[in-house]
């Protein structure tokens, strides 16, 4: 039986006036329903476009390459129309910044009922029952009166436990989070990451979590990939990677982790060379031509 | 350097009762409290950790010892004198002492302005404190303490990572020696790989230099690592203050135990 999805052998090039930037280079990824993959990485490391490939949401000047196939379908090169039954039905996606997610004008009430109708062809009625519902599954309390409210009447942990019920709510195969709780306080992601992974188990998707914090990977995911430089450097369950380490890079990123330290003299500062968020670029030691220069 | 030693030294600067509300008209106070009723002291080499989720005032706080938001009541006493009863022009000298550091190294730093340009900025506010001959030399001496390489003066911020910009941010608030550096949330925009680096960089700084730091953070794992004594804020507030052990060991008050409660990292991710 066929994975329900299946990435071999991606590659995504950027090609600009200042030349080419392969932001994915070969990567093999397989998964089913109830994983719970965390893709780890810094700045730079092609983790993001990753993730938004698998949406076909790659826009020009990128250029994928290799396969991706989700429940047996090739996702890449399909068209724009066709893409349409795989996003948000197929595979949903949480993106970092809540707010880029919600139209300020419309309020969250009419925003989710809007994609019940559209998507799932449900009356008006239905759409804003289902949407209530999701909003109280998410854990927004007073869900019938805050349908009314607009985006910035909600608190930033709120939105995002809006936009994961926009996600969620067309019940995907495949939930991809990107950085969803890097813009928010600690005791806020607490709560979204134990939401995600209350809404993992009760559902059943599959989960791919995109950060590059080992300790919020270590809260989410039962598998860890490791990418550096567009390619997965190591990959296991995510206890083992933890326990035993064995590329370079991951013991450099769990070397430099606060949370694994005693005191500020044992923190080991991950080496130049592998910090790859600079115009100059950044190689695994080991690893010939570079060429991934990322400006921002 | 222990604490014991630490409190036989006058403080550097000690703040009472520090208040300020947001919403009043003509200059009276406001029904909005950002800062309620503050008081600590802070040694010479001491890094106090303010912690608390966005909203709770701690920028505010920061902000208010600076005079770049005026307090409505109480006293910061910098060297015994207190800074919030200065003319201008008397808290512009003083302020050389006291130095800030941003968040957002993509923010602070000037995008058209190299390194030396960016580090040699304070002189031009405070040209007393380093000749113009020796400015290069100096710029040299704060790009090797904080670990940056010779060639980076003439290097511009999009030339640079986060973390090395960070660490140009920091050579430039010391490039007036000052006594004090208030780090608001200074790696908190950074990867958490990269974070390691400046935090080195910033201890052994505090180290050498004997700064005291006013640490601002809701990185708990990250505070345990670096602070002396931890407050706690919240609603304006310091709800629980002091030692770092006092604070992670035995946190006494509610709002304390939830924080360390909700951090990703605390407890279980420990290779010992």
């Amino acid at each position: 039986m066929s994975k329900l999805l299946e990435i071999s052998d991606l590659k995504i090039t950027f090609e600009s006036g200042f030349g080419k930037v392969d932001a994915v280079r070969g990567v093999n990824l397989a998964m089913d329903m109830g994983d719970a993959i965390a893709v780890v990485g810094a700045s730079g490391s092609g983790k993001t476009v990753l993730g938004r490939s698998l949406l076909g949401l790659v826009d020009a000047p990128g250029i994928v390459r290799g396969s991706i196939k989700f429940g047996g379908t090739e996702i890449v090169g399909k068209p724009e129309k066709d893409l349409r039954d795989i996003r948000g039905l197929g595979i949903g996606m949480v993106f970092q910044d809540a707010l880029d997610g919600l139209n300020p004008v419309y309020s969250i009430g009419s925003q989710l009922s809007e994609i019940f109708m559209v998507r799932l062809g449900m009356s008006h009625s239905a759409s804003k029952a289902r949407a209530i519902e999701i909003m109280e599954q998410v854990g927004i309390r007073r869900a019938a009166e805050r349908y009314h409210n607009y985006p910035h009447q909600f608190s930033g942990g709120m939105r995002q436990r809006i936009c994961i019920a926009m996600a969620i709510g067309m019940k995907p195969k495949i939930l991809i989070a990107d950085e969803p709780t890097t813009a928010l306080d600690v005791t806020v992601q607490a709560g979204i990451l134990r939401l995600i992974k209350t809404l993992q188990s009760e559902t059943g998707m599959g989960l791919i979590f995109v950060t590059h914090d080992l300790a919020v990977a270590r809260m989410v995911s039962t598998r860890i990939v490791v990418m550096y430089a567009g390619q997965i450097v190591e990959e296991g369950p995510t206890e083992e990677v933890f326990r035993f380490p064995k590329h370079p890079y991951t013991k450099a990123l769990l070397a430099a982790h606060p949370a694994r330290v005693r005191s500020w003299r044992d923190l080991e500062p991950i080496p130049e060379a592998f910090v790859t968020d600079a115009s100059s670029g950044g190689e695994a030691p080991g690893h010939s031509s570079p060429s991934i220069v990322v400006t921002n | 350097m222990t604490n014991v030693e630490l409190n036989k030294v006058a403080p550097l600067l000690d703040v009472h009762s520090l208040r300020k509300t947001f919403g009043g008209r003509g200059g009276k106070p406001g029904s909005i409290v950002a800062v309620d009723d503050i008081s600590f002291s802070l040694q010479p080499g001491e890094c106090l950790a303010v912690v608390g989720e966005s909203g709770s005032g701690k920028s505010t706080l920061a902000r208010t010892l600076l005079r770049l938001v005026e307090a409505d009541s109480g006293a910061v006493l910098y060297q015994g004198k207190d800074l919030l009863t200065l003319t201008h022009a008397e808290m512009q000298r003083q302020r050389r002492f006291l130095q800030m550091v941003f968040q957002d190294p993509y923010a602070s730093l000037h995008p058209r302005r190299n390194v030396a340009q960016l580090i040699s900025e304070p002189w031009e506010v405070h040209p007393g404190v380093v000749e113009k001959s020796a400015r290069r030399e100096r710029i040299e001496a704060l790009l090797a303490e904080v670990n940056l390489p010779k060639h980076f003066i003439s290097y511009y911020p999009n030339q640079m990572s986060g973390g090395q910009r960070q660490r140009v941010a920091i050579a430039r608030a010391l490039a007036l020696e000052p006594k004090i550096l208030i780090l608001d949330e200074p790696v908190s925009a950074l990867d958490v790989s990269v974070q390691a680096q400046v935090i080195k960089v910033l201890m052994s700084l505090q180290e050498r230099r004997g700064l005291a730091y006013i640490f601002i953070s809701h990185d708990l794992p990250l505070v345990r690592l670096v602070a002396h004594k931890v407050a706690v804020m919240n609603r304006g507030q310091f709800v629980e203050a002091g030692s770092t052990e006092e604070i992670f060991n035995n946190p006494q008050h509610e709002y304390t135990k939830s924080l360390l409660a909700s951090s990703p990292s605390a407890g279980e991710f420990e290779t010992h």
